[in-house]
């Protein structure tokens, strides 16, 4: 009897033989986990780096808003501690720069059918994740990507993600040249390289063609690289501007300039020197300051530059540094068809509905007769039908030039002039014909509470509310802004440099947990990614879209000519901002109006039991609550300052918030403690940190630690950056204690519990 | 038959379920109450995307859907991994299908379902590639199956050559969800 076919056995002509044996490996490892031949903290790690993530309930839990239950999967090993074997998780596919070609495209789409649920989701970091994949199913998956030149190695864990870049390089007529090889080349090179086997955390690299868009967004990132040239002799020479040490997160640090100029031919040692400093240098115990962020922070720039040149100096010379210099060009993309303009007759023909996608989501390139074309993506997610659709119209107009982007988007590159009108045409027959891209209703969202473990509120749920809604805004200034949604404070929708953006927090009210979002405000997004925002106040999920509404019109109203969202922001200042938020901030009884009390789009009563363990202690009193409200008040006073100029008292005034809070939770086990800070945070330590009741389920003690560091050194003479992470920490501590009041909670009254 | 995955799917009748969200808090109550009787996981919501699986009740083994097509609703179970044996593959996602469809029924009762027009995808290229001779191998077991649980019925291709292979199972009448149930247990020729 013939054995069974397998896909690998298909496929293995034409995949890699470095890529397949190393999937052969991770199936191993899977089934020696199976038998329990494997540590589960060991075979975490070893899945994480291959792009096979956890997903909400993999703890084989779920809150269904009245209990929690257990999810009776049959008993197996696990994937890692605290995971069950069968709970499906997400699977990342990493795809370099958002380069795809339609047979990649299709590839995709076959899996998202046969292995996950139909949908396949573009991120913020130009990857394709798939949801509820089963951890069984994950070697063949990665062999049928691997045969179309994937890999979802590194995709995930504490390694080098997915590189990313402008989707416009090469046709963008302000970049300095096309920074595509490069960016290529650096992917390849650090994917799978020995210097980044060791890191403590993950490490994030991002090119842009140019320092003024905000396309390559590289102020966040690791290591940020701007393109630029400079004469030698009659010589034009090409190189990079590098940032290191830039990064999103809790508390948004912008890189710093490592070099004004890095040659082409020294970019990739260079970036591997850093990498080599980072491994060796970075924290490893606290995982939450095990960034690089933080490591050029604790060294200051001067001294990580002096590292990073000697790391350099040692390196054994490896002829890849170079190796693609020489063919730069070879991969250059090539129209499939002739650039031709589009006739006024034939673009009127083609209706309203095209007039409108071409007026938003076409953009013209640097070769005459040539366009992009976004295709608009809701929340980006599309349907395996989708994306075959999209490739089949790629294979026909444009060749292998889709891009993925950091706006959830994909992009067609190459589009003759003369064929838009068939490329919206076939778009529009899929249900993917929406204009509207990299406008207000192009909203950005992370997957918050729909399926990662971290998430707090409903990003998603709320995106769609907001993308639904804000699709009749016309006022050509308010299309303009750019609204970001995150389920929590890591900021994956990169709402901190949004004109708008959002963060997901829980409040207990009227002693029932109720979802909230931040709002922030004050990010750019342009100069890649020039400013971070900060947190105004928050105000009830359900009212969020009253809220941007309310925030939309004023703009629209008050705004000068030539302001953008963040000068108006400004003029007005924060206080009147705050005065907005205030307005939205009531939450009616649960009795008068329920639905506060679940989030957008989840009919179950709101919990985020999901994220952590609730814990019991104390009573609810109101003394607590008071103090939390103060320091709310403190830290937006603290907010005001900064504005003001003054950051040295927007410093004291955020560690003062952070005190105030710590002194009302702290009051509650020692109604004796006096206003001395000395006393306040070591009673707040003693009762608070050392019992583990202030921790976060996935990040422990740390924002403890932001008011523990403050009081050692009180920032005396803060500069506006001090200041400005000041405030955002005193807000994430805040938002902690509130966390701890709901525990506290908890005890007294159940349906707060969780 | 051998496949991983194998989905049926039915028509809902139009103008039943005016919006598919209305579906969420069934499938969040039959995770809660447990009333499918197998481990499910979490509820999916795609209804921003158009002709998109709109609502999925997402389990270990089986997820049940709620799909927008240009055509109307369709309401589908896929067995997934861990499911039947292979010569009991479509007789257990039938039952599936059907015991699905009757808990929304009976949580929604404006919603009616379908029964002349059902579609099997089998969701697995290695073992069933979407070809001619795909079709035709599995035209006989399929239809064998549909002949003694539906009665007469004809068989034919999807029309999308790049999609899953599928094989629409025509029938002249629909009949409730109940009578289906029934002689599922007790096929029409016994
Ligand atoms: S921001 Fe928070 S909720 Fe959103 S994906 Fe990141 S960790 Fe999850």
């Amino acid at each position: 009897m013939a054995a069974d076919p397998s896909w690998k056995e298909r496929l293995a002509a034409r995949t890699r033989q470095d890529w397949s044996r190393e999937i052969d490996v991770f199936e191993t490892q899977l089934e020696l986990r199976q038998r329990g031949k494997i540590e589960e903290k060991l075979f975490a790690e070893t899945r994480l780096r291959r792009g096979a993530y956890g997903q909400r309930y993999d703890n084989g839990h779920r809150q269904d808003g009245q209990k929690a239950q257990e999810l009776a999967f049959p008993e197996r090993p696990t994937k890692g501690p605290g995971t069950v074997w069968d709970a499906p998780g997400m699977m990342r596919l990493k795809v370099p720069y958002g380069k795809l070609s339609a047979e990649q495209l299709e590839a995709m789409a076959e899996l998202a059918e046969e292995y996950s649920d139909g949908i396949l989701h573009v991120t913020t970091r130009q990857d394709v994740q798939l949801h509820f994949v089963h951890i069984e199913d994950t070697p063949d998956l990665m062999r049928r990507l691997a045969a179309v030149g994937i890999t979802s190695r590194e995709a995930c864990g504490n390694s080098v993600r997915n590189v990313t870049q402008c989707t416009s390089a090469g046709v963008c007529s302000g970049e300095a040249f096309d920074t595509t090889p490069y960016a290529h080349a650096l992917a390849f090179f650090l994917l799978g390289h020995d210097d980044v086997q060791d890191m403590g955390r993950k490490f994030k690299v991002a090119f842009s063609g140019c320092r003024q868009s905000a396309c390559g967004l590289t102020s966040f990132h690791d290591i940020g690289a701007i393109a630029t040239t400079r004469a030698v002799g009659e010589r034009v020479e090409r190189g990079f501007q590098l940032f290191v040490g830039g990064g999103l997160g809790a508390v948004p640090q912008a890189a710093q300039l490592l070099e004004e100029f890095t040659p082409e031919t020294e970019l990739l040692p260079v970036s591997q020197a850093v990498c080599r400093v980072f491994a060796r240098l970075g924290e490893r115990e606290n995982r939450q300051r095990a960034r690089l962020k933080f490591l050029v922070k604790r060294l200051g720039i001067e001294e990580f530059r002096r590292l990073v040149r000697d790391e350099r100096a040692k390196l054994r010379p490896d002829p890849r540094w170079t190796a693609f210099l020489e063919a730069l060009g070879a991969g250059d993309e090539r129209p499939l068809r002739a650039g031709a303009p589009l006739s006024a007759e034939a673009a009127r023909a083609a209706g309203a509905g095209f007039a409108r996608w071409r007026a938003d989501n076409v953009r013209g390139q640097k070769q005459a007769g040539y366009t992009t074309a976004t295709v608009s993506l809701p929340l980006g997610d599309l349907t395996s039908r989708q994306a075959r659709a999209v490739a089949a119209v790629a294979r026909l107009l444009t060749g292998d030039t889709l891009r993925t982007t950091v706006d959830q988007n994909l992009l067609f590159r190459w589009v003759s002039e003369a064929d838009l009108p068939a490329l919206y045409a076939a778009l529009e027959q899929v249900g993917l014909g929406d204009g509207d891209a990299g406008t207000i209703a192009d909203v950005t969202s992370c997957p918050g509470t729909d399926t990662c473990k971290l998430g707090i509120s409903s990003s998603r749920g709320l995106s769609a509310e907001l993308r639904r809604r804000l699709r009749v805004i016309d006022a050509p200034a308010a299309r303009e802004l750019h609204v970001k949604c995150s389920g929590c404070y890591n900021s994956c929708a990169q709402h901190h440099v949004a004109d708008i953006g959002f963060l997901g927090v829980s409040r207990v009210v009227n002693g029932r947990r109720v979802p909230h979002f931040q709002l922030v405000v004050g990010g750019q997004w342009t100069d890649n990614a020039g400013a971070f925002g900060l947190a105004i106040g928050a105000v009830p999920s359900k009212n969020v879209p009253k809220l941007v509404d309310a925030l939309v019109a004023r703009y629209a109203a008050e705004r000068a000519d030539g302001d953008v969202f963040r000068d108006w922001v400004q003029r007005v200042g924060k206080k009147e901002i705050r005065a907005l938020v205030d307005a939205h901030a009531h939450v009616p009884p649960y009795d008068v109006d329920p639905s506060y009390y679940s989030d957008w789009g989840d009919p179950r009563e709101y919990t985020i039991g999901d994220i952590g363990e609730g814990e019991c202690a104390g009573a609810v009193v109101s003394y607590l609550e008071m103090g939390l409200a103060a320091s709310e008040r403190e830290v937006f006073e603290a907010q005001l300052l900064l504005d003001q100029g003054e950051p040295a008292g927007a410093a004291r005034r955020a560690l003062s918030a952070m005190l105030q809070a710590a002194r009302a939770l702290a009051h509650e086990r020692n109604p004796n403690v006096s206003e001395d800070a000395a006393e306040v945070v070591r009673e707040f330590r003693v009762h608070f940190y050392d019992t583990k009741l202030f921790f976060d389920p996935f990040v422990g003690g740390k924002f403890a630690h932001y008011l523990f560091n403050a009081q050692a050194e009180p920032p005396a003479s803060a500069t506006h950056d001090v200041a400005h992470q000041l405030i955002e920490e005193a807000q994430l501590f805040l938002d902690a204690a509130h966390a701890c009041h709901a525990k506290l909670v908890a005890q007294t009254s159940p349906t707060a519990a969780e | 038959m051998k496949a991983r995955r194998i989905e049926l799917s039915i028509p809902i009748e139009a103008g039943t379920l005016p919006d598919p969200e209305a579906v969420v808090p069934v499938f969040h109550a039959i995770i809660r109450d447990g009333s499918l009787g197998e481990v499910l996981v979490d509820v999916a919501r795609y209804g921003h995307v158009k002709n998109a699986p709109a609502v999925v009740l997402v389990g270990h083994a089986s997820d049940y859907v709620i799909e927008v097509t240009p055509e109307g609703l369709r309401f589908a179970a896929v067995r997934k991994r861990d499911a039947a044996p292979d010569d009991r593959r479509l007789l257990d996602v039938a039952e599936r299908l059907l015991a699905a469809a009757q808990q929304v029924q009976a949580a929604l009762p404006a919603v009616r379902f379908r029964t002349d027009e059902l579609r099997i995808r089998v969701l697995d290229r290695l073992n069933a590639p979407n070809t001619p001779e795909t079709f035709r191998r599995l035209s006989d077991e399929v239809g064998a199956f549909a002949r003694r649980w539906l009665g007469e019925v004809t068989l034919e291709p999807g029309a999308d050559p790049s999609a899953p292979l599928e094989i629409w199972i025509r029938r002249g009448k629909s009949e409730p969800l109940s009578a289906l149930s029934a002689r599922l247990a007790r096929p029409a020729e016994e």
